[in-house]
């Protein structure tokens, strides 16, 4: 298995594909912690002379609820999957991996998942959220779909 | 490059081989008992044959050979002969005179000189004596010396001795006593052992560097690179100057390095001085490569190296002074050395700093009250002694035993001396009255580094300290780098750095050249360090080059620190990590001000990042 590396010039993290662990057919599954410990083990050698690559914050528990960690590409760097025809799933944490993925023909199935937002602006629904919204009868949503639907607009922030 | 090639200046004189030159007693009174010489064919040390003297008698006998000519010595050359005496403890003392070397004009007119007797010849055995005829002879028989051409051994025998011939010669020789050493080529360098092989042969037998057990003796001139470059490497060897050289003159016993392109690396060679009459010197004539490296010089006399020199991890132990003109000399100790009152134990009479050619030395004084170094006339006016240890000396200035001696340059002269983490005041003594001497010590940069929950030390956690703007040392600026195999050199106007000082390089597009890198110094406008791979040459970008005090991972108490000089205060900023081990932490970012007085000391609490 090869580690990720780190070009400073370019500001590139590049992933080979034997970091990734292989689910099935062309799908291969991404554990964002041990990516960010690999980096921050060259962050500490090489790298103590370059800004920090990403941002973390550990997973906490709340009320009986363990929220997953997260996990933020930061200061320009970008990543790059070793390319070819194969998507990765990423799990472990929730991250902007496909904000700062350098276009190829990797797929990335970002695998993140929203608790509690916060919103600046507008509703927080997706323009496809709010066309679904706004196209169903009142009547027919659920209490379930009902109170989703309304956390996710921001209501409680 | 050739194979080694030994060889010697010694003339033979007589071999004590059939169809050899004339044996006889002295005719001289008092040099006649014992019977005449014959050659014997029992006792050769070199050869087949010798030559004994039977001595059933108490007093003076001898026996000397007629070389047919006069022989003139070369300046600082010697005698040799083999002697053998079977019966030591019928010896008188050697203050009497109980073994003699005599040299002269015929068998009644010759000098006499005491070279051993049962004081020092305890146990016997063949001894090769030298003596050199402009010393002051201990007989003087006749009218003396003449034209040199006869020349032998006696003894002072107080028990006669009945059975046998006790007493045998063989082999005298004249000349420089000079072991030349030449050639050496990969895989078959000249070595000491190489040599004695050629010495010892039989046929041979010169006296010159003999294999004894666990090492070499040695006596007269070794020649590194006679007449041709020499490639002399060797290791782990005792070398043991005879002691039996007593009637030489002080030049007699030397090491001297000849051509410029000749390579002498001694690895871990001990030199260890018996003789008092020729202590041992050593004298680079060229400028040649010589690497000594844990090398020890013993009772030895005076060292006189050029600049291609070095010197790392070697020690002198009284031993005379040392002339280094800016060679390396780190981690190396000069121990109570006999240089004379006022004198120094290093000469450093060139303008090249001390920074980093002495860092980690130790000297201390020897009996004379006399200083650690010299500074001549060609020495910079500002230097940097850096972690030495100076024991034994006056802390007062203006003494013969003061540290630094600083000699007159002619005008008067403003030394501003740096001392970073040495031990021992280092006073000094100025040689002009006018000169102002301003020694300044180094200021500790201390980063501790502590786990913010439990509070306990970190060790290894990186620590990187990097100079900020506003401060004397390099911050950013423009640097133009360029490679050759691996060897990155910057050329960096007036940097002001010194070996194993840290740079961070950034700008460069070759991203290879940017990093944090210890640098080697080659001027005062450039320096070099070394990558692992090739990027293209030269940099493009914008190369900068700032100074980082500290770059490494703290000890087991959490701590690194670096101790230095600044001439005023110097801003600060760096990062701490430690993300190699479980837990990781985040990135700890520090600022601060180097006070150029007081340093700094700084506790970082790390964040764990798990």
């Amino acid at each position: 298995m090869a580690n990720p590396t780190i070009n400073w010039v370019t500001k590139v993290i590049t992933i080979p594909q034997s970091f990734l662990t292989f689910i099935s057919g062309s799908l291969y599954e991404l554990d964002v912690n041990e990516l960010r410990l690999v980096l921050k083990d060259i962050e500490d050698d090489e790298g103590i002379p370059f800004p920090d690559t990403h941002r973390h914050n550990t997973q906490v528990l709340l009320s009986g609820v363990t929220y997953a960690r997260t996990f933020e590409i930061i200061n320009g760097y970008t990543v790059t999957f070793e390319n070819g025809n194969y998507s990765v799933r990423c799990v472990g944490a929730n991250h902007n991996l496909a904000d700062v993925k350098n276009v190829n023909y990797v797929s990335l199935i970002v695998g993140n998942s929203a608790g509690l937002i916060t919103v600046s602006s507008g509703s927080g629904l997706s323009t496809e959220e709010h066309d679904q919204l706004m196209a169903l009868p009142e009547e027919t949503l659920t209490t379930e779909e009902h109170n989703r639907l309304f956390r996710k607009g921001g209501a409680f922030i | 490059m050739a194979i080694p090639d030994y060889t010697t200046d010694l003339v033979d004189i007589d071999l004590c081989e059939a169809g050899g030159k004339t044996w006889a007693e002295p005719l001289a009174s008092g040099w006649t008992l014992g019977a005449a010489p014959s050659s014997n064919d029992d006792d050769a040390i070199q050869g087949s044959l010798s030559m004994s003297k039977a001595f059933n008698a108490q007093g003076v006998g001898g026996m000397m050979v007629n070389n047919g000519a006069g022989i003139t010595l070369p300046t600082d050359g010697a005698f040799l002969g083999w002697f053998l005496w079977a019966c030591p403890g019928s010896l008188y003392s050697d203050a009497d005179g109980g073994i003699r070397l005599m040299v002269g004009t015929d068998l009644s007119n010759f000098k006499s000189w005491d070279v051993s007797g049962s004081t020092s010849y305890v146990y016997g055995g063949w001894i090769n004596f030298a003596v050199n005829t402009t010393i002051q002879e201990d007989d003087l028989v006749g009218t003396g010396l003449g034209n040199s051409q006869y020349c032998g051994a006696a003894v002072n025998n107080f028990n006669s001795i009945f059975k046998g011939s006790p007493f045998v010669s063989d082999a005298y020789r004249y000349g420089r006593c000079e072991a030349r050493i030449s050639g050496g080529e990969t895989d078959n360098y000249a070595t000491f052992s190489g040599y004695a092989a050629v010495n010892d042969a039989l046929a041979a037998r010169w006296g010159l560097i003999q294999a004894i057990p666990g090492g070499y003796l040695w006596k007269g001139l070794i020649t590194f690179g006679y007449g041709a470059v020499v490639d002399f490497r060797d290791s782990n060897a005792m070398i043991i100057l005879d002691g039996n050289v007593k009637k030489v003159t002080a030049n007699f016993n030397k090491i001297e390095i000849r051509q410029a392109t000749s390579k002498v690396y001694l690895t871990n060679i001990s030199f260890l001085s018996l003789s008092t009459a020729s202590k041992g010197s050593l004298e680079m004539i060229d400028n040649a490569d010589v690497q000594l490296n844990s090398c020890q010089f013993t009772d030895m006399n005076s060292f006189t190296f050029l600049s291609n020199a070095q010197a790392i991890s070697c020690v002198w132990l009284r031993c005379n002074t040392i002339i280094a003109p800016g060679i390396l000399l780190t981690n190396s100790k000069v121990l109570t050395p006999t240089v004379a009152a006022d004198v120094s134990a290093i000469i450093w009479n060139v303008n090249t700093d001390l920074d980093g050619k002495i860092d980690g030395m130790t000297f201390s004084k020897g009996t004379n009250a006399h200083h650690a170094i010299e500074l001549g006339v060609s020495s910079p006016n500002s230097l940097t002694i850096r972690n030495v240890t100076f024991s034994g000396f006056n802390v007062v200035n203006a003494e013969n035993d003061s540290v630094l001696h600083l000699l007159d340059k002619g005008s008067d002269t403003i030394w501003t001396i740096g001392c970073v983490g040495c031990s021992g005041t280092v006073s000094y003594k100025k040689a002009r009255s006018g000169d102002t001497v301003n020694i300044t010590q180094g200021v500790a940069t201390t980063i501790h580094v502590q786990d913010v929950i439990t509070g306990g030390s970190m060790e290894g956690a990186r620590v990187l300290i990097k100079a900020a703007s506003g401060g004397p040392k390099p911050y950013q600026v423009s640097v133009g780098i360029t490679r050759s195999g691996t060897t990155v050199t910057v050329v960096h106007t007036t940097h002001g750095l010194t070996t194993n000082d840290w740079v961070v390089i950034e700008g460069c597009t070759e991203g290879e050249y940017n990093g944090v890198w210890q640098i080697t110094y080659v001027d005062v406008d450039s320096y070099t360090y070394q990558v692992a791979t090739t990027p293209s040459s030269p940099a493009t970008g914008s190369p900068v080059s700032t100074f980082a005090p500290i770059q490494g991972t703290t000890n087991s108490s959490g701590n690194i620190s670096d101790t230095r000089i600044y001439s005023s205060n110097q801003p600060f900023t760096g990062m701490i990590r430690s993300a190699s081990g479980s837990p990781a932490y985040k990135s700890q970012p520090v600022s601060g001000v180097i006070n150029s007085s007081t340093g700094v000391s700084l506790t970082v609490q790390m964040i764990r990042d798990e």
